[in-house]
């Protein structure tokens, strides 16, 4: 073992390097600082999600003939922790990392060819269709109907946490076909256009006080059933197939550390205003830990994502990546209001001051409650963990 | 980049678990523990036999030439099979550093013999109530015209009852950093045999008017101490990986345990809550490994980082061990507090781990001051010649 970039992976990080340094504009990056919901705005992940289609970088999973790079685990990771550490927008997973890899491998060649291209382009913007009132940790008690009707299914029911809705045109779903045998297989996975008449959707505010999810209510809804992606009743394989990336293909530890270099400005801007944290040993300690932590974090990510062949899968490991992820993530943003002390009281529900980086601290830490929540909760991680990798 | 094992880590790996699998059961390791200084002549004579006592010489000096990557995945099976022999204090601390300031002549009167498993020498460094490996020492040395006069004491030298050798960490007049070569029933010298934590033997160390030569200092006073700080860093990242592989003991003890051991009708893993702390177990390894990993690939690319680098271990390993030590006694019930089972070894294996060296929080806050003296933390640490913005 050993950390020694080769000749070619030096050559590759300088190339990434260039490339943020000819693309990443200030207003971009200022854009991905001042985000404390999950997702950057389409107009601070938009432009970015172009700049990288234009280079050809959107979708490095992809295989090499629909516009993936064939890049190795190590690449991967090189890329992802350059553009994090640059402060680059997040690009919406929603489309190119989370349904894109479902229509790869169950879609059709029509779907493949309307709805690839525009996942690339961004002329789509998807959202997901799966959590429901009574449906969340329990996905597979989802109840919204879709009853076949001619060449359409006609869907009732609502779905709820639908994040970033409001700017979607795309959802993908899954609905309810069949409420024979076992209840994971009567559930299909459908692809859906926001705009057909009979889904409204209605914002839910959060508790960082921003605008992030959703719930989607449909009345009678139709959607071609040439919208289904696999067999009906055969959605849940799909879930299962997306969940997997959604769960293990990510790479974070850049992410976390820009998330913790955000609160360095704020370290340096409260040592210039006389409360240097390097004279508070309690807090010199917890960042000891925090650093320590992560730094665990991205090696632990390193060898189990940079160990992986192209087209691999993590499996049940990628609980332990979700846990470990999502918990650092919290740790840091509570760090990040301690330090404020009394300058977190002020709450300016929704609305950022962008003269500041303080202003995200407090917003931040509230809405990264959520990540120990979606994408499994921390219960249903360890849960898995202890059957899959304990044994039990 | 290369995330796989070499040639050479696998070779250790498996070697050294089929051979304590094999060779150092429940009863072998009893047999260990009452041998004449708790090192077992036999197992001694293996360990040399399969080259571990020259792990860290270099391959011209005889040994076979391994860094902390090799040293660690060896110590990590040690700690899954709780050895007794001080393998640290020997070959990890003592011979590391003999090789790394012993003149040529020195080297030749030791190394050879040390390797071959004839000779053990043991570094006597930790004083009581040390703040950190790193403080300057009590005892000291006093020249004279005849040589050094050594005055002061040492705190549970691990693996000193029966060594053919001291090294002696003293500070010296003019702020040097004294090594010195010690026969152990040198005039003036006390050692009061102990029993440590984890069962192994140790000595407290009394240096009255110690007489010694020139020719016993090791190095120069003036630059050993870098040195002499790499090797306990070094060897602090060791038992960091030794007590991840106590740590994953642990876990599959205490997952075998539940598994088996039935209330209210049911093996104790069918209960949730049972299940949730045994992943939480597993996660806490998983941490621990990585943070072990990093520590060593980082100190194998820059042994100047490796201060750094066992301040980080410390605190993750640390907090990690303390999770999962607490959480196997817990899940094993009353039997986790009997000393029937190994787990009880294992409690007081990581409790051992923990008392040495100085506290957590103190790694924890080196790391945090590091961190923060540097910005070193703005950058990734797993491609640490990056540089952003």
């Amino acid at each position: 073992m050993n950390l020694t970039l080769t000749t070619e992976e030096q050559a590759f990080r300088e190339e990434v390097r260039g490339f943020l340094r000819d693309n990443l504009t200030e207003e971009l990056r200022q854009g991905q600082r001042f985000t404390s919901g999950v997702y950057p705005e389409p107009e601070t992940s938009g432009p970015w999600q172009r700049k990288l289609n234009e280079k050809g970088w959107l979708v490095p999973l992809w295989p090499r003939e629909l516009g993936g790079t064939e890049w190795s685990a190590i690449q991967r990771f090189i890329f992802e922790s350059e553009c994090a550490l640059a402060g680059a927008p997040l690009v919406h997973p929603m489309g190119v990392r989370l349904v894109s890899p479902v229509i790869i491998r169950f879609g059709t060649e029509e779907q493949k060819a309307r709805y690839l291209p525009r996942i690339l382009s961004g002329e789509d913007y998807w959202c997901q269709g799966f959590s429901e009132p009574g449906a969340g940790s329990d996905l597979a008690s989802l109840k919204m109907r879709a009853i076949a009707d001619g060449d359409d299914y006609i869907l009732n029911g609502s779905k709820i946490w639908t994040t970033q809705a409001h700017h979607a045109n795309m959802m993908f779903a899954l609905v309810r076909t069949s409420t024979e045998g076992r209840r994971q297989e009567g559930i299909s996975f459908l692809l859906i256009d926001m705009n057909t008449p009979g889904i409204e959707v209605r914002r839910i505010d959060t508790i960082g006080g921003d605008h992030d999810v959703n719930e989607v209510f449909f009345t009678d809804v139709r959607v071609p059933q040439s919208n289904r992606v696999g067999p009906e009743n055969a959605g849940w394989e799909c879930a299962k197939y997306l969940l997997e990336f959604e769960r293990g293909a990510g790479i974070f530890s850049g992410r976390l550390r820009s998330q913790l270099k955000r609160i360095g400005e704020v370290i340096d801007q409260l040592a210039a205003e006389g409360q240097d944290i390097r004279r508070n040993p309690q807090l010199v300690g917890r960042f000891g830990e925090l650093c320590a932590d992560l730094d665990s974090f991205e090696m632990m990510e390193l060898r189990i994502m940079g160990g992986l062949q192209p087209g691999q899968n993590p499996g049940p490991v990628s609980s332990i990546l979700k846990l470990r992820n999502s918990r650092m993530k919290q740790a840091i943003a509570e760090f990040g209001a301690e330090i404020l002390g009394h300058e977190g009281l002020r709450w300016r529900a929704g609305e950022i001051d962008t003269s500041s980086t303080m202003s995200v601290l407090i917003p931040d830490y509230l809405n990264s409650r959520a990540f120990t929540i979606f994408g499994g909760a921390s219960e249903v991680q360890l849960g898995i963990i202890a059957k899959s990798v304990v044994g039990i | 980049m290369l995330l796989a094992s070499t040639d050479l880590q696998e070779m250790i790996e498996s070697s050294v678990l089929d051979y304590l699998k094999h060779e150092y059961d429940f009863i072998a390791r009893a047999n260990s523990l009452s041998a004449p200084n708790g090192v077992h002549s036999t197992v001694w004579q293996n360990f040399a036999e399969m080259g571990w006592l020259g792990l860290p010489v270099t391959e011209e000096n005889g040994g076979i030439g391994g860094g902390p990557v090799e040293a660690g995945l060896l110590m990590r099976a040690f700690g899954q099979h709780l050895v007794v022999e001080p393998y640290v204090a020997c070959v990890l601390r003592a011979t590391r550093l003999l090789q790394l300031v012993a003149d040529q002549a020195q080297k030749d009167q030791w190394l050879p013999a040390m390797i071959a498993g004839k000779k053990r020498l043991v570094l006597a460094h930790e004083e009581r109530f040390e703040i950190a490996p790193w403080a300057p020492r009590a005892t000291h040395a006093t020249r004279d015209a005849d040589g050094y006069l050594l005055n002061g004491s040492k705190a549970l030298v691990a693996g000193a009852p029966g060594a053919d050798a001291l090294i002696v960490s003293a500070e010296l007049e003019d702020g040097g950093c004294g090594l010195f070569l010690l026969a152990p029933d040198s005039p003036g010298v006390e050692l009061i045999i102990q029993r440590t934590l984890d069962s192994a033997h140790a000595a407290d160390l009394t240096l009255n008017q110690v007489r010694v030569m020139d020719s016993a200092l090791l190095g120069n006073p003036a630059s050993n101490r870098p040195l002499l700080n790499e090797v306990m860093a070094s060897a602090i990242i060791a038992e960091c990986w030794e007590a991840t592989g106590a740590m994953q003991a642990a876990l599959e003890q205490t997952a075998a345990y539940v598994s088996e051991r039935q209330q209210f009708g049911k093996p104790l893993s069918s209960f949730q809550v049972v299940q949730h702390r045994l992943a939480e177990m597993a996660v806490a390894c998983e941490d621990s490994l990585s943070a072990c990993q990093l520590a060593a690939l980082r100190t194998q690319d820059d042994p100047a980082c490796a201060r750094q680098m066992a301040a980080l271990a410390r605190s993750k390993v640390g907090r990690c061990a303390r999770e999962v030590s607490q959480a196997a006694v817990q899940l094993h019930g009353a039997m986790g507090v009997s000393e029937e089972l190994i787990v009880a070894s294992l409690f007081r294996k990581l409790l051992a781990f923990h008392q040495q060296h100085g506290t957590t929080a103190a790694f924890s806050s080196a790391y945090g001051n590091h961190m923060l003296d540097t910005d070193s933390w703005r950058n990734s640490q797993v491609l640490p010649t990056l540089t952003t913005e």
